[in-house]
């Protein structure tokens, strides 16, 4: 299917492409809606048949996808599911629940995968074994994350992990969570929300643990005033917490402030963290 | 046939061209687009034949063509690298060779890009080229070194084999993407101060900003930072940049190309994997360090991808070597072509640390990113060059963020 759409690659020249090829991947000139009306309106009146417009409307959300116009990309891949032709969407299926996913938008990625689910199986011809790991991967991120066993390989592995990762920490399964984690690879390079992932697993799991294990120490001492990222923070509240017992309602109060307004999608890290006792 | 195709791309993409250009003055363009929409829906045969003409290799080609037009005409002139300054003359006695060296080289500046030259004796076209020259930077191009290597690391420590997750974010795509855009579009200046901030949100915003420039393919200074692997060593910095590893993998990966790469693990045949060896010699000859995805030969979810910095020869001619640049592996091993790809010329086989490699291709988003790049650097140049220049300025975001935020 995917090599069959490749065929058919030019046409997506039509309706998007002459702003893509004078400006590169800058933001969309101020004429771009002026020339798509336009667009539009020649294809409507040259009365371009459905199918044919099925495959304009594909190149053109792929090329927009590519330049990461994700907004217009999703517009015409759902143009392209919209039009009344059997067959060959499947392209517009799994890029509109990447977009989803790229945008965070669980709720609207999760519609989109039962529509390709339902579309996969009334034209199981389009699948291919890509596919069907993708459909199995998409599954498991969206409606089964940390349910059951799970092997994290190949190449959306790791994508699983970090997703299973904070599906656990979310429904306060510190124990797995912890158990996903090889506490002998973790260092300052580590990804930082797996390293601070793992400190604040060990301290509500393990209790009272020395200081000094916190994978996150060194990291901390190097940070100046103003710099603190996420990782120093959280460190600052650990290591407060396992001097006195208590958490520092100053420093829960700054990093809710910085998770708001940086890292908005880390804030499960906070309600964690809170459930220290 | 197919050279019929490839002209009629070509005619209408330069019609359609005349008509964004055109209507950034008045809307007179509607009229080219429109001209050139009917071409193509009344003819769509056309287009379907015209397969390998796709909008992003199209115009990367634009670019490959303009390239060697210009070496072309440029090696016909000798005295474009060496230009004589303007309203210079000798009438100092000269004082042994160092001074006579001195003065040899105050008296001439170089007509090339990012060239020393003045708009007095070098044209823009020269100065900042649209073509793939703009990306040498000016000879501060940044090489496969682990200064120019990000800090953060991918947990799959090969290809194909599971580490628990331990080690980083398993994002190999995002990871090579980003660092390649990095190399060819941060401006480090170690120098300069860093800008200072009060909170840390601020800081984190400021940062944040520049990361997204860097994601979305435009030039960035960075102040106060030596190198890619200095600014990835920022605690807080690491943290933006996991963010945008992580959108762009997602972005490149969860979609119909990401899947491409998991449905077959065959090995190219002998002339496949020749045409891919010459083209990525081409491209790492000109200034761009390729993504190359792939798999292993019979294990398709064993997907990867790295960055090809350089592609020799073996002294006998039987095999080609690819000089890769792997965030699975440890930054000082990819120094000086530590990690390779062997090629057989005979067989086309391909074996990557130990495992012969499968499916294998140039990332399809390879092309968008250096033409875009291209965009983005010769606009920094022609600002560099001043007034004379900056009348060729193509619209789009060239606006660099100073040290105030």
């Amino acid at each position: 299917m995917i090599s069959q759409l490749k065929k058919y690659v030019s046409i997506g020249l039509v309706i998007l492409t002459p702003i893509l090829v004078t400006f590169g991947s800058s933001d969309f000139p101020p004429n771009f809606e002026a020339i798509e009306k336009k667009a539009l309106q020649i294809l409507k009146d040259k009365k371009v048949d459905d199918d044919k417009l099925l495959l304009l409307y594909l190149m053109a959300g792929r090329e927009l996808h590519d330049y990461d116009f994700l907004d217009k990309s999703e517009e015409y891949y759902q143009k392209a599911i919209d039009l009344a032709v059997d067959g060959a969407k499947a392209e517009a299926h799994i890029n509109l629940v990447g977009i989803a996913l790229n945008k965070n938008d669980k709720k609207t990625a999760i519609q989109r995968l039962e529509n390709a689910e339902k579309y996969f199986a009334q034209h199981p011809k389009e699948k291919n074994p890509g596919i069907e790991e993708w459909l199995k991967t998409m599954d498991r991120v969206l409606r089964r994350a940390g349910q059951g066993a799970y092997t994290y390989k190949g190449f959306f592995g790791q994508y699983v992990a970090l997703n299973d990762l904070q599906s656990y920490i979310e429904k306060k399964e510190y124990d797995k969570a912890l158990a996903m984690l090889n506490p002998t690879s973790i260092t300052e390079k580590t990804s930082p929300i797996v390293l601070i992932s793992y400190d604040i697993l060990q301290v509500l799991v393990y209790g009272k643990v020395e200081k000094k294990k916190l994978k996150c120490s060194p990291i901390a001492q190097k940070a100046k005033k103003g710099e603190k990222g996420y990782t120093v923070q959280i460190c600052g509240i650990l290591q407060s917490y396992l001097s006195s017992n208590k958490l520092s309602p100053i420093q829960l109060e700054k990093l809710e402030k910085y998770l708001s307004v940086v890292h908005e999608d880390k804030k499960y890290l906070l309600s964690a963290i809170k459930d220290l006792k | 046939m197919k050279s019929h195709y490839y002209m009629t791309v070509v005619i209408v993409l330069f019609i359609l061209s005349l008509g964004v250009v055109f209507i950034q003055g008045c809307d007179q363009a509607s009229y080219g687009v429109g001209a050139a929409l009917e071409n193509i829906v009344n003819e769509p045969s056309t287009w379907i034949g015209s397969a390998s003409n796709a909008l992003s290799g199209k115009t990367w080609s634009d670019y490959k063509e303009r390239t060697e037009e210009a070496r072309a005409r440029l090696s016909n002139d000798t005295h474009y690298q060496l230009c004589v300054r303007t309203g210079t003359t000798i009438n100092e006695p000269i004082d042994g060779l160092a001074g006579n060296m001195t003065k040899v080289r105050d008296l001439y500046c170089s007509c090339k890009a990012w060239g020393t030259c003045t708009t007095e004796n070098c044209s823009c076209d020269i100065l900042c080229p649209e073509n793939f020259e703009i990306l040498n930077r000016g000879g501060q191009e940044m090489g496969p070194t682990d200064n120019e290597d990000f800090e953060l690391r991918n947990s799959d420590a090969s290809v194909g084999k599971y580490v628990p997750l331990a080690s980083g974010g398993g994002l190999c795509w995002g990871l090579a993407t980003m660092n390649s855009r990095f190399n060819h579009l941060a401006f480090f200046n170690p120098k300069t101060p860093k800008p200072t901030f009060e909170y840390p949100e601020d800081r984190a915003k400021f940062y944040k900003f520049l990361i997204e420039k860097v994601r979305r393919n435009q030039a960035v200074d960075i102040a106060g930072f030596a190198s890619l692997k200095e600014f990835s060593s920022d605690s807080q910095i690491k943290e933006l940049l996991a963010e945008a590893v992580g959108h762009e993998w997602s972005r490149l990966a969860i979609g119909v190309e990401g899947i491409s790469s998991i449905s077959s693990s065959s090995p190219l045949d002998a002339a496949s994997a020749a045409s891919l060896v010459a083209d990525l010699k081409y491209r790492t000859e000109n200034h761009q360090t390729p993504s190359l995805l792939f798999n292993n030969a019979g294990d398709s979810l064993s997907a990867h991808v790295v960055l090809v910095t350089e592609v020799k020869e073996v002294p006998d001619g039987t095999k080609s070597i690819l000089c890769i640049k792997d965030n699975a592996q440890t930054a000082i091993s990819n120094n000086h072509c530590g990690n390779k790809m062997i090629v057989d010329k005979a067989t086309g086989e391909i074996i990557y640390l130990g495992k012969k490699v499968g499916f294998c291709k140039i990332a399809h988003n390879e092309n968008n990113d250096v033409v875009a790049q291209v965009n983005s650097l010769r606009g920094r140049c022609l600002i560099e060059k001043g007034p004379a220049c900056t009348r060729t300025l193509p619209r789009s975001n060239f606006d660099v963020p100073s040290g105030t935020f």
